[in-house]
């Protein structure tokens, strides 16, 4: 290699290892192979871990049910993270630092020992040794979830599949066949969608959205009226495409007649594609008319009155899915799911371009509430002032995550209110959170999956400022501190009458389980760079949280040694002062201690230029979000400029 | 230490009395002997009350809904007294009071149909803690909200998803007799149902006729309710082997009508709340 093309080579590395792992995010590396410990204790036995092999690649008599064992406990167990495809891809896999491990990367276990595989599955993250930061990671030490023979099953799984994932794979058969289709499918797609297509595969009760269920011929995304059978591109773009933030994958590593294969196997799922065949009539495709460049002011503001009166009775006035109807109709875990939070646009299905966003108010979602935008009542222009004043609602890309967040000094006083104005001045950081899916009673239904963070500091005090979207206020606040709701959408002037309707003042009842958001410290900072583990800490590293929940409206300090031990501080060492306030689809609250206090021993205690460990675990009461059931970040850091 | 064995003898002479006197007020199934019969008409008199308009433009899924009983301005219209020639009222249901025993109670279970954002049937009849199920066969999903009419309270609230059939359980509280099941996105898919504690009952047809049978000999307090009027009750006694002609009237010009299903109201409200006022008549 020449130097310039060397040169070039390390400044790509550089800027791949730049964009993706900034900060101290990108230090994480995997132990190497000459890192496996000689032995290890798990289940009451030693393991010897020195030339151990996984017994079960051997029998290859029981080779294939032993694949199958293993791919059950992958999806059960794994799948959330590390992705359908093993590409550390799951819905969770980016939402932790260090994020899910890409076992198609010939970095992975692929080209470890056996024994490798073994050791890290068992122990997790907290079995890592101490310079790889043990602290950090999400994997759970599976020794108390598993056997020894199902941790064999998984790694052989893992070992035999993810090469087919690794590269783009020869097509099955030159020609596409629904044959080939369906052979496909037994292998890759059943185990959600089903043996028969009925989407209830091995991952439904995990899974949100739910796998589809092919056999109504009813499919999200098409280019065709709402209701009707989508047309054979339409299927072939979703398989490769996948659905974003879903348990979907992007399946372009198939080749391409394969893909075919599968969108002809599919249509044999449903009797609708036989029917509009036999009578010869298939809907029309739904043309996207050329973008008018009216990407104007007075676009935008025909568009939000158009948004205001069709679309926030279930988006909300801002677009986070806070509709008066919302939570009549929602029900997670019947897959009644959340209208689309539209102030995060690197969530939508379809995509982000005005076109995508057109498609998707001409067609509708089918089997959702979401309707397609009738030609009856609205002209393409009206659309596109919708379109355009929805893409004022978000930020184009997802914001980049900084692990470090830089507290400035400020003279004078530090507001306690959310809504002062002088929190608009100060730099937010943003953090994904992922759900709890390690230990204990686990959360898989998505909820909260980001928090937005401010923090300032004075001579005597800190001040955090966190916001986070939730589609419900607890009713508690309601009186008691600033409550924004969205509205009902206003009348059509024909509709509106003189005189004013009496309204009943309703008095809604608290929420049975609050929501709630908590801050984690160490309880002391340590220089040497150790951590308690990201979870709550462990019984030998406990953590310090501040905890506000919407019941109480107050923030408590709490000490804990893991998820399950929890203790609120003696009242003499409780210092928090908070306040927090809802406004359409989000809460936002700012919590402040003294910078130093007397309970040196369970309070972190802030001192400028210290890197300080900081993560988040925030609750949705209303999905049933309490104790574990959480949503949790990963160790981000602060420090005092 | 020796345990008291009054407790025990206690419990189970408790749960004895519950269950027998539980069985006393629970409607018994005999053979009837000599039994009677009750036939008659429910007649709407005076002016036939105007449909209700729902503008559609203010709902999802214009295209879909459009597909039935809308007019040309794109309202949906719910005829909710729908007469033949005599006064004849559809929707009418008959039923007899207190009757503690008679012929068997085997009620059809409750099938309601979604499609095209209309809820059907109209009318239905309910027993306490009676599963019910709503077969959607639009691909848009729809929702199931169970309301005790009296009271307005949302007593269930189900998600109803595209092309499914979903079951659910009608759990009035104690002397509530009206359910009413609407749609929380599509309000004109409304359906309701009236509870009976007997086999004792009629749903009238297009002709207002009705006709109930195997009645045992006795005196019977019989009620006729119609979603949108007010409850009527008349007296009877069935003789042996006899016949009663009954009719039931009821006046167009009194219909009550819940204010959050007007139009006035546009949308229903949080907490829906019922007002019971003579919105508009004659």
């Amino acid at each position: 290699m020449s130097n310039t093309r060397l040169y070039l080579f390390k400044f790509f590395i550089f800027l791949i290892a730049f964009l993706f792992f900034p900060g101290s995010l990108s230090a994480f590396s995997p132990p190497t192979s000459e890192e496996i410990p000689e032995s290890i204790s798990a289940w009451g036995k030693e393991f010897s871990l020195k030339e151990l092999k996984n017994p079960l690649r051997d029998d290859t008599g029981q080779l294939k049910k032993n694949l199958q064992a293993g791919q059950k406990i992958y999806f059960e167990k794994c799948f959330l993270c590390h992705g359908d495809l093993l590409d550390g891809n799951g819905v969770y896999g980016k939402s932790f630092f260090p994020p899910a491990t890409d076992f198609t990367s010939a970095k992975s276990i692929l080209t470890k020992p056996d024994s490798y595989a073994f050791w890290r599955i068992i122990k997790g993250g907290p079995g890592l040794p101490e310079k790889h930061g043990p602290w950090d990671s999400a994997m759970p030490a599976w020794e108390s979830q598993l056997q020894a023979n199902e941790v064999w099953k998984v790694q052989l799984y893992i070992m035999e599949t993810a090469g087919d994932f690794a590269s783009p794979q020869v097509a099955r058969s030159a020609e596409p066949s629904a044959e080939t289709g369906r052979l496909l499918y037994v292998e890759k797609c059943s185990i959600c969608h089903g043996e028969k297509g009925a989407g209830d595969g091995l991952t439904k009760a995990i899974s949100s959205p739910k796998p589809r269920n092919f056999i109504k011929g009813q499919y999200k995304f098409r280019s065709v009226k709402f209701g009707k059978i989508p047309t054979d591109q339409d299927l072939f773009n979703m398989i490769t495409n996948g659905m974003k933030g879903t348990t979907m994958p992007a399946w372009k590593h198939l080749a391409e007649a394969d893909r075919w294969s599968l969108v002809l196997y599919l249509k044999t799922l449903s009797k609708k594609f036989a029917k509009a065949k036999k009578r010869n009539k298939y809907p029309a495709v739904i043309a996207v008319p050329n973008p008018p460049e009216n990407f104007n002011t007075e676009s935008i503001a025909n568009g939000k009155e158009l948004f205001l009166q069709n679309c926030s009775g279930c988006h909300g006035i801002k677009g986070r899915s806070d509709g008066l109807s919302t939570f009549k109709v929602v029900d997670i875990a019947s897959d009644s799911i959340w209208p689309r939070n539209l102030s995060k646009s690197w969530l939508f299905r379809r995509g982000t371009t005005r076109e995508d966003i057109f498609q998707t108010l001409r067609t509708g979602l089918s089997t959702t509430a979401m309707p397609q935008f009738s030609t009856r009542v609205f002209k393409d222009n009206q659309i596109w002032d919708i379109v355009n004043y929805v893409q004022t609602l978000s930020p184009a890309k997802r914001p980049p995550v900084n692990p470090l967040i830089k507290a400035k000094k400020i003279d004078g006083n530090l507001p306690l209110n959310p809504d002062d104005k002088f929190w608009n001045s100060i730099d937010a950081y943003y953090f994904p959170l992922g759900r709890q899916v390690i230990q204990g009673d686990k959360a898989y239904l998505p909820t909260i999956d980001d928090v937005t963070v401010k923090v300032v500091y004075n001579s005597e005090e800190i001040a955090f400022y966190i916001h986070w979207d939730d589609t419900r206020v607890d009713a508690t606040l309601i009186n008691k501190t600033l409550v924004e709701e969205s509205p009902a959408p206003p009348l059509p002037p024909e509709f509106r009458v003189e005189e004013g309707e009496e309204e009943e003042e309703e008095i809604r009842a608290a929420q049975k389980l609050p929501d709630a958001i908590a801050i984690q410290f160490p309880n002391k900072s340590n220089t040497n760079g150790t951590k308690p583990y990201f979870l709550n800490g462990d019984k030998d590293h406990p953590v310090n949280l501040w905890k506000l929940d919407t019941g109480s409206m107050h923030a408590v300090e709490i000490n804990a040694r893991g998820m399950e031990s929890w203790k609120p501080q003696a009242d003499p060492s409780q210092n928090l002062a908070a306040k927090i306030i809802y406004r359409y689809g989000r809460y936002s609250a700012v919590i402040k201690r003294k910078l130093a206090t007397n309970d040196k021993e369970n309070d972190i205690q802030f001192v400028p230029g210290i890197k300080i460990p900081i993560a988040f675990n925030a609750w949705d009461g209303t999905q049933g979000d309490t104790g574990s059931k959480k949503s949790i970040s990963s160790w981000f850091q602060l420090v005092l400029e | 230490m020796k345990k008291p064995y009054w407790i025990p003898c206690c419990t189970i002479l408790i749960l004895t009395i519950f269950t027998l006197s539980g069985k006393a007020f629970a409607y018994q199934e005999i053979e009837v002997k000599n039994g009677g019969t009750l036939q008659g008409k429910a007649i709407l008199t005076g002016g036939v009350p105007e449909p209700r308009f729902f503008h559609l433009v203010l709902f999802p899924n214009i295209d879909m809904c459009a597909e039935v009983e809308t007019d040309e301005n794109l309202n949906r219209v719910l005829y909710d007294f729908k007469t033949s020639e005599g006064g004849g009222l559809k929707d009418v249901v008959i039923s007899f009071e207190h009757v503690e025993s008679g012929k068997p109670f085997n009620k059809e279970p409750i099938m309601i149909i979604a499609e095209n954002c209309k809820f059907l049937p109209d009318v239905n009849v309910v027993r306490q803690n009676e599963d019910f199920k709503v077969d959607n066969l639009d691909a848009v999903m729809h929702n199931s909200q169970v309301y005790q009419a009296e009271r307005g309270k949302i007593i269930l609230n189900i998600p109803v998803p595209a092309e499914e059939v979903t079951g659910g359980k009608i759990k009035f509280k104690k002397k509530y007799k009206i359910y009413q099941m609407i749609c929380g996105m599509h309000e004109f898919m409304q359906t309701w149902g009236y509870r009976v504690q007997n086999p004792y009952y009629f749903i009238t047809g297009i002709d207002g006729t009705f006709k109930i049978d195997n009645i045992p000999p006795g005196d019977y307090v019989v009620t006729a309710w119609h979603y949108l009027m007010k409850l009527r009750k008349q007296k009877i006694h069935i003789a042996e082997n006899g016949t009663v002609d009954l009719k039931f009237l009821f006046d167009g010009d009194e219909v009550v009508r819940a204010h959050y299903e007007t139009i006035k109201s546009g949308r229903i409200k949080k907490g829906a709340k019922v007002y019971k006022e003579k919105v508009y008549g004659k």
